[in-house]
């Protein structure tokens, strides 16, 4: 197999003019899985998340790491007025959040793709793709 | 790789094949199959990152080094993790979604001093639907695979010498939690502008609470909101093995587990949280800002289930007893996490778990053998800077023997 050369890292999403950074950055301050500003966020990784018990097994980790998928998804729809995307949905929302939630290395960037991936914001623009 | 570490692999390895190839870029066997499937890659990549750590077998001077400069060990396993990903975008997308902690036993009365060891975890899940999407309290029904487990340098003394390779399918529900509100454009146009605000806050927690940009976002959040538990119920199949696939067994079943919040600072059903009353005690006494009060976020997590096990390959087993038919085995696990106190100003956290798997009916001679239960304990202090220490005792299903371990660990970022 040739190898290829490297990508360029991707330029990041993170901002506040972005509707799913904002509230994926209040939703889980305010349910305090962290306690970060803004712009400490988009680092932070999975494992400094609150819920993150390295002394469970990865089924309880994956337990609780879906009980906060689903409560953030039911904040972004019920007190954040967000509609999910096309063929997304609630189950697709907490699934995704939920695969990310439990990998240690994964950021809160990364969790707000998934969020904008599945999520339309009220108000919100989305380039074309 | 830089210099120091290319000379720490060159004096732990001596050339071993596996880190040879880490070493020179090499492209690992993983990398170039064509068709990758989850599993394989889990594999692969467990096997990769045993044949590597196998060369530290008997090293302990290579193991304590690394144990005495934590970022020569992140160097190590960082540097592995993306040779085994160069040049297949596909590959890398899976390496990056496994959760990878390198660590260090020290097993309690053991001659060597350590041993180097790695933890892996990859879950995924595959397909997904939603049975009532109308409920305040839907339900959602998930197709999972995982693959978990941890690796040492020397299979004999891994202390967790159990690999969970599987696929489980999934009915949960998330019962309370936060309420809708009524929408409306202008009540939506008045929440982004409130979020936008407070991102602009520059201070965090008690200091942030007492911000009107946050405390507004607060109380309109904090009305309707209650405390919520997430229930599942599911089916499985999984292959259960040992590092080196000596013993293994298929196992079929179902199990059931809940997980409970309250994702408010103070309330009645907090009060309920009977584990976390030390815990509120320290914390009370370390932390002058808090009162004593159990906290809604460190309920603990329970999950039970039952298994139909098949040990037609467990070769332990069957030399304790030569039937090889299936029998049933009852698991549970209950685990728990809450921040412990104060320790120069920084959050000390406690998580601890136990675990039991148990023989309904086992024969006289598998109790004789003592392989009818296994019992596991685990607990961890996290101090700040990511660093952490471990305590485990016990065996999994598989293990040998019960240790008693010890472990140093960070947290990994790649």
């Amino acid at each position: 197999m040739a190898k290829s050369t490297p990508a360029p890292p991707a330029p990041s999403h993170w901002s506040n003019n972005n509707l799913a950074c904002a509230y994926t950055w209040a939703d889980l301050n305010f349910i305090k899985e962290l306690d970060t500003t803004f712009d400490q966020s988009e680092k932070v990784t999975m494992n400094q998340f609150r819920f993150w018990n390295n002394a469970a097994s990865p089924d309880v980790r994956r337990l609780d790491a879906q009980n906060v998928a689903a409560q953030l998804a039911k904040m972004f729809s019920g007190v954040n007025f967000a509609k999910y995307e096309s063929g997304k949905s609630y189950t697709t929302a907490v699934d995704e959040m939920t695969d990310l939630l439990v990998v240690a290395t994964k950021t809160v960037a990364d969790l707000a793709q998934v969020v904008d991936d599945n999520y339309n914001f009220f108000g919100e623009i989305k380039p074309q793709s | 790789m830089n210099l120091r570490l290319f000379l720490v692999l060159a004096a732990a390895l001596g050339g071993s094949a596996a880190c040879a190839a880490v070493a020179a870029g090499s492209e690992p066997s993983a990398g170039s199959a064509g068709n990758i499937t989850e599993a394989q890659v889990s594999a692969a990549t467990a096997a990769s990152a045993f044949a590597a750590l196998q060369g530290l077998a008997g090293k302990p001077s290579a193991a304590d080094a690394i144990l005495h400069d934590p970022n020569l060990e992140r160097e190590l396993v960082d540097s592995f993790v993306k040779q085994l990903g160069a040049g297949d975008d596909r590959l890398s997308g899976l390496i990056n979604d496994l959760h990878l902690q390198p660590k260090v036993y020290q097993v309690k009365g053991a001659k060597d001093e350590s041993v180097l060891g790695l933890e892996y975890a990859y879950e995924r899940s595959v397909a997904g639907r939603v049975i009532n999407p109308d409920s305040r309290d839907p339900y959602g029904l998930s197709l999972n695979f995982h693959a978990k487990g941890s690796v040492t340098a020397d299979a004999a003394k891994n202390p967790n010498n159990f690999l969970d390779t599987g696929i489980t399918f999934n009915l949960f529900q998330a019962v309370g939690g936060v309420e809708p509100m009524i929408f409306t454009e202008a009540a939506a146009a008045a929440m982004n502008e409130a979020v936008i605000a407070a991102t602009k806050i520059p201070t965090t927690g008690a200091e942030r609470e007492k911000d009107p940009r946050w405390a507004a976002l607060a109380r309109a959040w904090s009305t309707h909101i209650r405390p919520q538990a997430l229930w599942f119920v599911a089916g499985s199949g999984t292959l259960e093995s040992d590092q080196k696939f000596a013993n293994k067994q298929w196992t079929y079943g179902g199990q059931a587990g809940v997980s409970v919040r309250d994702w408010r600072d103070s309330s009645l059903a907090t009060w309920l949280n009977l584990p976390d009353y030390p815990f509120a005690v320290l914390r009370a006494l370390t932390d002058q800002t808090e009162s004593f009060r159990p906290s809604g976020h460190a309920f603990p997590t329970f999950i039970g289930g039952l298994d139909l096990v098949d040990p037609k390959d467990n070769k332990d087993r069957l030399a304790a007893d030569p039937d090889p038919g299936a029998y049933q085995r009852v698991r549970g696990e209950i685990a728990f996490k809450t921040k412990a106190a104060l320790l120069f100003g920084k959050p000390v956290w406690l998580a601890a778990s136990y675990r039991v798997f148990e023989e309904t009916g086992a024969s006289a001679a598998i109790k004789a053998a003592k392989l009818d239960k296994f019992e596991y304990f685990s607990a961890e202090l996290d101090f700040v800077n990511d660093f952490s220490v471990t305590y485990s005792s016990g065996k999994l299903p598989l293990d040998r023997k019960s240790d008693q371990v010890f472990s140093l660990g960070y947290k990994l970022t790649l």
